[in-house]
């Protein structure tokens, strides 16, 4: 970074430093804002994953559907943004039931089957957006307009929304998982299925919660996505990858550990585009993440898989 | 005997009439088989699954107009479609499909990033192929591939076409940064560039580097960091899928930077611009795309503009005016051969197309006549106003 600043040998230190100050508080919201999209899409996906051992590779694709329908309800019908992000995640739950029900439930344990029926499920979401809504890009509109401007710098209020948002979600997240009589029903399942199914723990009704909410705040993550960045049909398939290594990061069974994961996520993914030019970036972020499995196989805070 | 000779007299009109039936039937126009390597699946989807079917419209529109004519037989065009999957190896696999499986020997595409993996595959084959798009990578194009051809403007024509529009819309812009997706295009394209933006009196910013981004970015807030760090009077993207440009636009707004931005944005209704990135963003921005309603288009290209489905999000004929100019070039050759198409093309200096008339070049760049040039429309956006069908800005010959 300071590379691209310092060789304007033209410019004084004191404009350099303004510069590179407003890269870092630049860098950092995008850190942040980057971490609250993966921690909320992430949430979901190891829900389902840590309780029932279910591996929902459509979980990207239910993220672009819920950007691009609210996409539908905000900018095409022109209902209130906030509206239709609740209408967006209402709907969005009640597929989780479904899905939970009809696609999960019949084949928990059964690796080869979820798969097949994950890629069923990509394949008519993807299908169904570009039928309905066309495969074209599209931004849903800001939930907060304007700049902050605080001197020499500036932050769209959008971003510190987004962030602000992302965060109070998460905290609400973490006080059902730790507080709630459903979140610890969910921890007693995820540490021992069959011992809390005989603890009396109604296990198909957890894991339709536990669905439901999954599918919810990965519909609150792609409207966000949407209207910070740009919807496309496939942007699931990127944000399925990120899931995958955050989920690795985290360790199976861990909660937390996808919270700080999704930050670590955020801030290397924030940052290396900067520092690197190109694809190379990715690679980079990739190759890091590799040693950090080299050192920790079974993840930050969670148990190895065997 | 008379009634022998009756026979023979009615047996011979039968033949005749037999005869003058199949000799109807060898007059029936021929299938003329052209194979199509486009991106019907992944990220590039969305832009070639609307030119795919542009360009079928484009053929029908030929075979309608009583198709190709070459050395007194009529020819129909029958499109042989393979997915290129948005990926070198995906457009590999479609090209040996193309050439083992459906005997192609014509092809149009793939896009440029995609042709380093099968020009060698073409050109061993002898197959005549031709990009709607090129990084002027010698890779793709050159004097060792000598069937590789483009018949649309490369990287390098956009360039010269948005620095004109910089000149003309914004002329206090003084300092400038290219921006190019990471797809090879650079180390090719920069050389060639950094010439023609110091003749019209531009100072290069980043060491004279372009600003690279991964091709399947999704969050441009980075690179919106870098833009916003050199803060550039003008920044030229000649190479972009529409997510970069609404996210680069929309990105250097949020964090108050309002440079001046010029930007590919194929496919393209400019009214998109505005839904994609909000009124706001879309200020200091011109972008090279097409509107329905351009009065300044060719005949040809309104014919077709008027067989679009009302309800297309937008058209592409990029990979249609490379059949167009394909056909074109065939008639004028007068033959299907591969060397005889490739050797016409060389010796002509303009050929028709969707667009109207392009010249021909590319000897310096491409170390043959294989380009040819089109003049570009563009949009303005200025306080979420939009100028639309400006006059078209014609780049030259490719040099």
């Amino acid at each position: 970074m300071a590379g691209y600043i310092l060789c304007h040998s033209s410019r004084s230190f004191e404009y350099d430093l303004v510069f590179l100050m407003e890269i870092f508080i630049q860098t950092l919201t995008n850190a942040l804002v980057l971490a609250a999209v993966y921690i909320l899409v992430s949430l979901g996906f190891a829900f389902l994953f840590n309780m029932l051992g279910i591996f929902n590779v459509a979980h990207g694709s239910i993220y672009m559907a819920a950007g691009y329908l609210g996409y539908l309800f905000i900018q095409a019908l022109g209902i209130n943004q906030w509206i239709g992000l609740i209408i967006v995640v209402v709907l969005f739950a009640g597929l989780g039931l479904f899905l939970e029900k009809f696609c999960f439930r019949p084949f928990i344990g059964d690796f080869n089957r979820q798969i097949m029926i994950g890629v069923a499920i990509i394949a008519i979401l993807e299908t169904s957006v570009n039928i309905l809504i066309g495969s074209q890009m599209y931004i849903i509109p800001t939930f907060v307009e304007g700049i902050l401007k605080a001197g020499a710098y500036s932050i769209a209020w959008d971003r510190i929304a987004a962030f602000g948002l992302g965060g109070v979600l998460l905290i609400l997240v973490i006080l059902f998982v730790n507080r709630s009589r459903w979140g610890q029903q969910m921890q007693a399942i995820t540490q021992n299925m069959e011992g809390a199914a005989l603890q009396g723990i109604n296990i198909h009704q957890i894991s339709a919660i536990v669905s439901a909410l999954g599918c919810a705040l990965a519909a609150i993550a792609g409207i966000l996505m949407g209207s910070l960045y740009t919807l496309d049909p496939f942007m699931g398939d990127g944000t399925l990858i990120k899931i995958l290594i955050l989920i690795i990061l985290a360790g199976v069974g861990s909660f937390k550990g996808v919270i700080y994961m999704g930050l670590l996520l955020g801030a290397l993914y924030a940052t290396l585009p900067l520092l690197i030019q190109g694809a190379a970036s990715d690679a980079v972020a990739v190759a890091i993440i590799l040693v950090i499995l080299l050192i920790r196989p079974q993840g930050f805070f969670g148990h190895e898989v065997s | 005997m008379k009634k022998y000779l009756l026979v023979a007299l009615v047996l011979i009109l039968i033949s005749t009439m037999i005869f003058s039936g199949c000799s109807k039937e060898t007059a029936a126009p021929q299938t003329l088989k052209i194979g199509v390597l486009a991106d019907l699946s992944g990220f590039l989807s969305v832009f070639y699954l609307e030119a795919t079917h542009d360009m079928q419209l484009t053929a029908d529109y030929i075979n309608e107009k009583g198709g190709v004519t070459i050395d007194g037989k009529k020819y129909n065009i029958e499109l042989v479609i393979r997915d290129s999957k948005s990926s070198p190896d995906g457009a590999l696999a479609g090209a040996n499909q193309l050439i083992f499986q459906d005997q192609v020997k014509y092809v149009i595409g793939p896009i440029a990033f995609e042709g380093a993996a099968t020009t060698p595959l073409f050109e061993q084959n002898k197959v005549l192929h031709i990009f709607n798009s090129t990084t002027t990578s010698r890779l793709e194009m050159g004097p060792d591939w000598p069937y590789a051809f483009t018949a649309d403007d490369s990287a390098l024509d956009f360039s010269t076409v948005e620095f004109k529009i910089g000149q003309k819309e914004f002329p206090n812009a003084k300092t400038c940064v290219m921006i190019l997706p990471d797809d090879g295009t650079e180390p090719y394209l920069m050389p060639s560039v950094i010439p023609i933006l110091q003749s019209m009196g531009y100072t290069i910013l980043n060491d004279g580097k372009a600003i690279l981004y991964p091709n399947d970015m999704q969050d441009f807030s980075p690179i919106v960091s870098k833009l916003n760090s050199l803060n550039p009077d003008i920044m030229f993207q000649p190479e972009a899928a529409p997510p970069a440009v609404y996210g680069i636009l929309k990105g250097m707004r949020a964090v108050g930077n309002d440079a001046v931005y010029i930007a590919t944005l194929f496919p393209g209704d400019p009214n998109n611009v505005i839904a994609a990135v909000g009124a706001e963003a879309a200020t200091n921005f011109a972008c090279l795309n097409y509107t329905k309603d351009d009065p300044g288009y060719p005949q040809i290209l309104k014919d077709l503009i008027t067989k679009l489905s009302p309800n297309a999000p937008f058209f592409t004929f990029t990979l249609g005016n490379c059949l167009m100019v394909l056909t074109n070039v065939m008639k004028a050759a007068n033959s299907l051969d591969v060397d005889k198409i490739k050797t016409k093309w060389e010796s002509m200096d303009t050929i028709e197309g969707v667009y109207g008339k392009g010249t021909v070049g590319g000897e310096k760049t491409f170390g043959a006549r294989h380009s040819v040039t089109w003049p570009e429309p563009y949009n303005k956006f200025m306080n979420g106003q939009i100028f639309k069908n400006l006059p078209w800005i014609n780049p030259g010959p490719t040099p």
